[in-house]
């Protein structure tokens, strides 16, 4: 009798360690492999690795700011912001330029954002929101609405090339990757972050330059949008002022399914691998099974509620934690 | 004494403001004699990306500034989802005391209520490309979009020879242009029986997400023939997968001849591209609001003429005048 409840204990812990994500993603894998054969294709996997950097880099960059207290509504803006100015400036001076460009450029959208919210205290949602809107205007202004052509051939590799057959936008989430792992795990940075996030007082008060490292996230936040608008300019050859459309949508829910909390503290970056896996072959397995646009638009937005509840549950400490369900235990 | 000094200022402002609100009045529309430095208009668009939606809006403005209107103000909405904000400026326009309002509504239903409201509050309207359910509005431009659909349709049945698996880009849900094109698309194609529908994709408006769809379709369906794309822009979404996958054997057509989709189909990259011209689209919009004004009888509706390009007829000689605004002009926002 307490054998069964010892392995019931240790299968609870193992299940517990883990987190339910991985577990959804495998059995998500194995439903749509049964349902399309040609879900694990080469092919596909490519394609769902494009995808999934683009979704991650955003995501990563959204971590950042969540763990800090704060939150990001700009971050589409901020993805047709760097597509535009890195555009212009390219066909204007050469790539390197360009590239260059549209990351400082929008590294200071960070830095007002962060500021503001830092130094005036000011609500992260609001601040993002004014962001989103002066960042759309901006890059409408700046394109006069225009999609920017005739970019550099050579640009294309930033977003098409292939290192060993896997796509080299794969390097960009895995670089994003290596920076946020040891930003958050081996610096002084972030564990200041999750305290920071976590208790802003007792940080502040413990001497945390908590300003200054508000302002870190969303300035990593913004790079990694950057970095993302890019790649998708390089993929499609050219600069489109309405990019990132779907990418709001998508890295909230990616950020909240791997548990990171709104209000700040807590949040893996495993996690949120987990999540950038869960809904990228979500929304292409869907594709592949052909599901309807709307059935499609429908679950994310239950995923999403589902995400905020569980979050909530968990603030109010009711003791039932569908959080934990989809969360890694440290 | 001072509450009475401040109960008189409120009184002399309120009534600034009511002289300076509503028309202006100081043109003589009974007679037509217009005075058009005086005539102030708005245009009021979905979106100002993409090369149509500036080439309509510079048909407009550069039409109102030949006659010696001062430039109208031009806003945008900020996307196909953005109904709420398009009421708001039409409220914004009628407080501002516009002489005119060229509208490309966003919803039929959902913009009804407020253009009524505009035209009651003495505004000419006259709607633009799409339109809405608004009984008081008496002029309308509009491209056909079951026409575009069904030329689609008729070409894509010419191009597999009636026999052929396609893909569907219907553009962005609930707009009413998409789902009038689709409907036009779906109506051709009641007479191949022979084409086979693999999927209809609803989309943001967005080559990315395009990009990203047709990244997936090619995943799912290995015999795509051909691809509908409801809008250039999804065109390009989908030019930019099918070149990422080295597929050169599918077909595509798209709506709206632009300085990028002219290269592509002249390479054959695009095998059809339906288009108005925009340009002349818009000038005629300010001509007949301009004639409504002046207590003229236009035709409630009047269509702007469809032409459909292959790649033998992008020659040197063509004209794209009428099409697109010139080069380096910027939208007035």
């Amino acid at each position: 009798m307490e054998k069964t409840v010892d392995k019931e204990r240790k299968s609870i812990n193992i299940l517990q360690r883990i987190g339910m994500l991985p577990i959804v993603v495998i059995v998500m894998i194995v439903i749509f492999t049964i349902l399309r054969p040609q879900f694990l294709t080469p092919d596909n996997l490519k394609n769902v690795i494009f995808q999934a950097s683009i979704l991650g880099l955003v995501a990563f960059g959204q971590l950042f700011c969540l763990l800090s207290g704060g939150i990001d509504f700009s971050v589409s803006a901020q993805m047709a912001f760097a597509a535009i100015v890195g555009s212009l400036v390219m066909i204007q001076y050469g790539i390197p330029a360009g590239i260059v460009a549209a990351i400082l450029a929008t590294m200071c959208c960070g830095v007002v954002i962060g500021f503001v919210v830092a130094k005036f205290k000011a609500n992260a949602m609001m601040v993002s929101l004014g962001m989103f809107w002066m960042l759309k205007g901006i890059t409408m202004t700046l394109s006069n609405g225009q999609t920017i052509y005739n970019l550099p051939a050579a640009f294309s590799l930033m977003g098409n090339g292939h290192i060993l057959g896997v796509p080299i936008t794969f390097l960009w989430l895995l670089i994003a990757f290596a920076v946020s792992f040891v930003l958050l795990n081996h610096t002084a940075y972030g564990k200041s972050l999750y305290a920071l996030g976590g208790n802003y007082r007792f940080a502040r008060l413990s001497g945390i330059p908590v300003d200054r490292y508000r302002i870190a996230a969303y300035v990593i936040c913004s790079c990694f949008c950057a970095v993302a608008g890019l790649t998708m300019t390089s993929s499609l050859g050219a600069g489109y002022p309405s990019l990132g459309t779907d990418i709001m949508m998508q890295n909230f829910i990616v950020v909240f399914i791997a548990g990171v909390r709104w209000g700040g503290g807590e949040g893996k970056l495993g996690n949120v691998c987990w999540g950038i896996a869960l809904i990228t072959l979500l929304a292409n397995g869907l594709n592949l099974i052909n599901v309807s646009s709307f059935v499609q638009q429908a679950i994310n937005g239950i995923i999403l509620i589902a995400a905020i509840i569980a979050d909530t549950i968990r603030k109010k400490g009711t003791g039932w934690n569908l959080r934990d369900l989809f969360s890694v235990k440290a | 004494m001072k509450r009475i000094l401040c109960l008189v200022l409120s009184l002399l402002l309120v009534f600034a403001m009511t002289a300076c609100g509503g028309n202006n009045g100081s043109n003589d529309e009974a007679s037509g004699e217009l005075d058009f430095s005086k005539l102030e208009a708005a245009i009021l668009m979905p979106a100002v990306e993409g090369q149509i939606y500036v080439s309509l809006t510079y048909g407009c403005v550069a039409q109102a500034e030949e006659l010696g209107m001062p430039t109208p103000v031009v806003l945008s909405a900020g996307g196909y989802g953005q109904l709420d904000t398009q009421i708001s400026q039409v409220e914004d326009m009628i407080a501002a005391g516009k002489d005119i309002i060229i509208i490309m509504p966003l919803s039929q239903d959902g913009m009804a209520p407020v253009l009524d409201e505009a035209v009651e509050a003495g505004i000419t309207v006259m709607e633009m490309g799409n339109v809405s359910n608004a009984e008081l509005v008496k002029g309308r431009m509009l491209t056909d979009q079951i026409t575009i659909g069904e030329m689609l349709g008729e070409a894509c049945i010419e191009s597999l020879n009636g026999q052929g698996n396609i893909v569907m880009f219907n553009g962005p849900a609930g707009a009413s242009w998409s789902e009038l094109e689709t409907k036009g698309f779906l109506s051709a194609m009641e007479k191949a029986p022979g084409i086979n529908i693999l999927a209809q994709k609803y989309t943001e408006y967005d080559a990315g997400v395009a990009m990203n769809t047709m990244n997936d379709l090619l995943q799912t369906f290995s015999d795509i023939d051909y691809i509908y794309t409801a809008y250039d822009l999804y065109a390009d979404g989908v030019l930019s997968a099918l070149e990422q996958a080295g597929r050169t054997d599918i077909k595509v057509s798209t709506v709206n001849l632009t300085t990028n989709n002219i290269g592509a189909l002249k390479e054959g990259k695009l095998d059809y591209i339906v288009t108005g011209e925009s340009v002349q689209e818009g000038r005629d919009t300010m001509l007949s609001a301009i004639a409504l004004l002046k207590g003229e009888e236009i035709p409630p509706i009047q269509y702007c003429s469809l032409v459909g390009y292959r790649s033998e007829d992008i020659t040197d000689s063509l004209d794209t005048s009428r099409m697109f605004y010139p080069q380096g002009w910027k939208v007035p926002l």
